[in-house]
């Protein structure tokens, strides 16, 4: 039989009860038609489907399909709107492009409409949207596809999706929210190993620059004031050899003392408890020394941890030296891939977070990359986290809003 | 062989008879139990022993006494020279938990026949300790003494460790609990591990590199958990199949075999102070893998 205006959307909503599905499933099948696609929610006691339905080998006329279609109307309680199609209206789910977008921060109205807004300016097909969290901090997550996204001209398909993800980051910088835009099919993947940039997300302090120099005007240590180290120099070789030479003749023991400056973040071990209890491996990589990254070690236990160990003389004084071979930003992708071999890992489950900055460049190339609290963004990351809350890191990984609240204890505190 | 060599480092990886190899300490029955049901069921040797020129086992007791028990004939061993400066001897001090005053523990070593003498502050804890080789310390929050053994019964520190297991038994009878801590976890970082409430931590008393070739050619062990070597370097995850140590096939031809096995991996070269497999290593660290769709 022809399949023109054979192809039927259903959708019905209202009260929700045991067996819906079932009864109108039958019912379809009853009539000769196959489910090509469907999807179902119910939400605080009340009850959504939509199918798309090929009645292409159903026996019978469209106009009694439709009939009866709607008579179920009556049988069920639920207002259904019945649509007519022609096979060739429907897109095959082949030209679909998923991507997985979550936005999380701070409840405030107009979100969902700008975020919206702005992906429809683009032509970007929003096909679910769920609300993970609500209440003082909001979450949700939205599946996307850009099968059909708007091309410029002058942009190439992947230049237009490119530049979608970064005005939907601008706009939610400036709506204070934090945005990830994951591929579905790298959602998808099972993740295995977290990987942090220890620096600039787990310890409360910015830089080893700003511990450098907090150590100089708090104990007065260091004897001479040197100036503080270009930029572009504070991650690399050259001044990490710099800062360690600038230690040398202090005792190692009081050096450690200033371990004590330092605070991690509030949420950091809970995050690590929480993404270790899931399963995951956990990394450190620091381009510091190494007793800010034994401090989360001993207090949080985790899998491998890479940082810079000062040499000491026998009477346990700081040389100047440094334990080779160096960790800076640079060779922090290549310790990464090391894990990755020691692990079996491809890059796919890997997740991993920094600043973004060029020093944590290292995060770019895996499953989902995360830019924590960024101060400026050298690097392109699939996501980027405003809020001091770590965990909330946790919202991007497809966890259910109520496993969730399970394992961040908030469960019935709200 | 392989051989490792750094500018100032050597180590040779090789495997032996495993009857060759002496230990200097007792081990602990419920690791060799733990290690006996692995190494039957063929897991691999992951990492091998570290062993000195005299083939005396310096870290890997437990596995070459579990090799020896399941009569494997041969193991993966890494020869360090053990009086090169950059290898260091550590040992292990105890903490009681439970404890509630010191008397318990002065009348389990008055029974010994042993002498028990309180002592104002640590300073003089630790310059006692420092004139006399054999003598315990015992730190109870504010609380600080020492305590020997009659010399009949403690004449070399592995005799002390000897006496100090007798003492170990008779208060974990009395309900108390035991946990090994390394003796620079108390005595030599910046931030010593804070004593607790009811918490005892025995001083155990100095051992040195001499006092363990010593005890190994006499053949003679010290207590369970008493050394701690801290050596210049590791080798790790070397991964041999337990099987071709099974084999009863020429010493040069398994050599050839393990040479060659180490030689189609990746080795890295990682510094001291890093975490891997959720273990923190003081040691500089030569991690073997395999890069992924390698041979």
């Amino acid at each position: 039989m022809s399949q023109e205006g054979r192809m039927i959307t259903l959708s019905a909503a209202g009260l929700d009860a045991p067996g819906l599905v079932s009864f109108i499933t039958t019912r379809i099948y009853e009539m000769g038609g196959n489910i090509i696609d469907v999807e179902e929610n119910c939400r605080r006691g009340l009850f959504s489907i939509f199918l798309i339905v090929d009645f292409s080998g159903a026996g019978r006329p469209m106009e009694e399909v439709v009939e009866l279609l709607n008579a179920m109307e009556a049988e069920t309680g639920l207002k259904m709107v019945v649509g007519v199609y022609d096979a060739e209206e429907i897109r095959c789910a082949e030209e679909r492009e998923g991507h997985v977008v979550t936005v999380l921060g701070e409840d405030r109205p107009g979100v969902i409409a700008k975020v919206s807004t702005l992906l429809h300016q683009h032509n970007v097909n929003i096909e679910t949207c769920r609300m993970i969290a609500r209440g003082q901090f909001f979450s949700m997550e939205l599946s996307i596809d850009t099968g059909r996204i708007r091309v410029e001209p002058g942009l190439s398909r992947h230049g237009a999706l490119e530049l979608m993800k970064i005005e939907l980051k601008d706009l939610c910088r400036d709506l204070n929210q934090s945005v990830v835009i994951q591929s579905e099919d790298l959602y998808r993947k099972g993740k295995k190993l977290v990987v942090f940039d220890v620096e600039s997300t787990l310890i409360g302090e910015s830089s080893l620059e700003s511990f450098m120099t907090r150590i100089q005007a708090e104990k007065g240590l260091v004897r001479d004031k040197e100036p503080d180290l270009p930029g572009e120099k504070r991650e690399s070789m050259e001044g990490l050899v710099e800062h360690a030479r600038r230690l040398k003749g202090i005792p190692m023991k009081e050096f450690e003392r200033f371990g004590e400056i330092l605070q991690a973040n509030a949420e950091t071990l809970e995050l690590i408890r929480i993404l270790k209890s899931m399963g995951f491996k956990i990394a450190l990589l620091s381009s510091g020394f190494s007793f800010f990254v034994k401090k989360i070690f001993e207090a949080a236990g985790v899998d491998y941890a890479f940082s810079n160990t000062l040499k000491v003389d026998e009477e346990g004084i700081i040389t100047g030296e440094l334990e080779e071979p160096l960790i800076v930003g640079a060779t922090k992708g290549e310790i990464l891939r090391f894990i990755m071999e020691m692990e079996n890992l491809l890059p796919e489950q890997v997740i991993a977070v920094g600043n973004g900055t060029i020093g944590s460049h290292f995060i770019a190339d895996v499953g989902l990359s995360i830019a924590f609290r960024p101060e400026r963004m050298s690097i392109k990351t699939d996501g980027v986290l405003s809020s001091d809350q770590i965990t909330a890191m946790l919202y991007c990984l497809g966890i259910p809003g109520r496993e969730l609240e399970k394992l961040l204890g908030k469960e019935g505190k709200e | 062989m392989y051989r490792i060599e750094t500018q100032n480092l050597r180590m040779e990886l090789e495997v032996v008879p495993v009857e060759s190899l002496l230990l200097h300490e007792r081990i602990l029955p419920h690791v060799a139990g733990r290690l006996i049901l692995e190494f039957k069921n063929w897991a691999s040797l992951q990492n091998p022993i570290i062993i000195d020129r005299n083939n005396i086992v310096l870290d890997g007791n437990h596995r070459a006494f579990v090799f020896r028990e399941l009569k494997i004939r041969t193991i993966a061993v890494c020869r360090i020279d053990y009086f090169e400066k950059e290898a260091q001897l550590r040992y292990w001090y105890r903490v009681f938990g439970g404890a509630e005053n010191l008397h318990l523990l002065r009348e389990v070593v008055e029974d010994l026949d042993g002498s028990f003498q309180e002592v104002p502050d640590r300073q003089i804890l630790e310059r006692r300790l420092g004139e006399d080789p054999f003598l315990c310390g015992v730190q109870m929050k504010d609380r600080y003494a020492v305590f020997s053994f009659a010399d009949k019964q403690a004449c070399d520190a592995a005799a002390v460790y000897d006496c100090l297991e007798t003492v170990q038994t008779r208060l974990l009878r009395e309900g108390m609990r035991l946990e090994y801590v390394p003796c620079h976890y108390v005595r030599e970082t910046a931030s010593p591990r804070p004593s607790k409430d009811g918490e005892m931590v025995i001083w155990t008393p100095r051992i040195t590199k001499e006092m363990v070739v010593d005890c190994a050619r006499q053949k003679k062990l010290f207590a369970p958990k008493s050394t701690r070597h801290l050596i210049p370097a590791r080798p790790l995850h070397v991964n041999v199949p337990t099987q071709w140590f099974r084999e009863d096939i020429p010493m040069e031809e398994i050599n050839r075999r393990f040479r060659d096995f180490l030689r189609g991996k990746e080795l890295r070269h990682i510094g001291p102070g890093q975490v891997i497999d959720g273990r923190y290593y003081e040691e500089k660290l030569f991690v073997f893998y395999d890069r992924r769709g390698g041979t």
